[in-house]
């Protein structure tokens, strides 16, 4: 076993302080449940991902994002997973799937977003609008099972001399 | 063990080239062993990777260079006693320092009889973006950029010739001595590439006198 530094050097203010000042970043993310009763197929899945993305997005845009960090989400169904990918809204939304070609009535989703321009509080509630609008459009149950962002971003960073 | 950083911001294509480069290991009878650091406690990384069948470790929290460092160093230690991979590829958060990442994972040496490597540190660039980056997080991309050994002029299928050179003005101009290749998750331009340089060369152990430096030029002060 060799002798290194130890992990309580970690608590370094200069790093901490650096972090706070290059992440200029709002993110917020939540794990979903998506369902619907007469099934799901996978090109409406694929279409749902698209414009969930877009959507999203699109509403932290109408509330002052000005740069798309990364908006991304990983569906997990049991007939496979689709993977949805949006960095530039002119080259779209980049799927990879592995779904089969069977429906399916329920599936988890994990959804990214993460923007330039306003911090998460926002990021938050944009984003939940553009689920809401995208579930609604495709006539589906929604529970969110988790969510996440970080509170400091959204209050406290204001506060900083 | 050998750990492998491909740092880069959001959306620069780490993840596919992590994949293709991590599958190109393996072919060549490496055992491979991923972390991702992502946001907060809902990871979408780590679960698109597994779909590939590599193993992979999510960590969350905070930023793994500095704010959970001690859990990075507990996850490479428990990797190496367990899964007993020869070759660890990090995709740290956007905002992880390369330098603050080599000396974290080198506490996992207090833990386990893990001797730890560095592969050179690989920094990646979106191409198509880079005029947006620059003028919105500039800070950022110019700390990744100037600790990289190595920076990934990435999606190179996809970006005008004027921005691979804009590219390569906006590195050099940053980083005088680090390697500039071009990729392409797309067609798979550099992964083998890759490969070879996380599995045939190896970038210095962390100095405290060369992060201090490097935090000087780019924050500046003492």
């Amino acid at each position: 076993m060799s002798s290194g530094p130890q992990p309580s050097e970690h608590e370094d203010e200069l790093h901490l302080e650096l972090h706070r000042a290059a992440d200029e970043l709002g993110k917020y993310a939540a794990k979903m449940r998506i369902s619907d009763p007469k099934g799901i197929a996978p090109d409406r899945a694929k279409r749902f991902m698209d414009s969930l993305l877009v959507t999203v997005t699109k509403e932290n845009f109408a509330v002052g994002a000005d740069l798309i960090g990364h908006v991304k989400a990983f569906l997990h169904s049991p007939d496979g997973t689709l993977m949805g990918s949006l960095v530039d809204m002119n080259t779209g939304v980049q799927l990879t799937s592995g779904l089969t070609k069977k429906s399916f009535k329920d599936a988890e989703i994990i959804l990214h977003v993460i923007v330039h321009g306003i911090w998460d509080d926002k990021v938050r509630d944009a984003t939940r609008v553009g689920i809401q609008k995208v579930i609604k459009e495709y006539g589906l149950g929604l529970e969110v099972l988790q969510d996440y962002f970080e509170t400091e971003k959204s209050i406290e960073h204001h506060l900083k001399k | 063990m050998k750990l492998a950083q491909i740092a880069g911001f959001l959306g620069s294509g780490k993840t596919t080239l992590l994949i293709d480069v991590a599958r190109e290991l393996v072919t060549r009878g490496h055992r491979i062993a991923i972390i991702v650091n992502d946001v907060g406690e809902i990871n979408v990384d780590a679960k698109f990777i597994e779909t590939y069948g590599l193993k992979a470790k999510e960590i969350s929290g905070g930023c793994i260079c500095c704010q959970i460092a001690g859990s990075f160093a507990n996850t490479i230690a428990v990797l190496h006693d367990t899964f007993k991979p020869d070759i660890v590829i990090v995709e740290p958060s956007g905002v992880a320092i390369p330098w603050g990442l080599k000396r974290a994972a080198e506490y996992s040496e207090a833990e386990s009889d893990v001797i730890i490597e560095h592969a050179p540190v690989i920094t990646l660039v979106d191409a198509t973006r880079v005029d947006l980056l620059v003028e919105a997080v500039r800070r950022l991309v110019e700390t990744q950029i100037r600790e990289a050994d190595v920076v990934l002029i990435n999606k190179v299928d996809a970006a005008t010739e004027e921005q691979i050179e804009k590219s390569r003005q906006l590195i050099r101009g940053i980083n005088d001595h680090a390697e500039i290749m071009l990729a392409s998750g797309r067609t798979g331009k550099g992964v083998k590439e890759i490969a070879d340089i996380i599995e045939k060369r190896v970038s210095p152990r962390y100095d405290e006198a060369v992060e201090k430096e490097l935090l000087r030029k780019q924050y500046g002060g003492g």
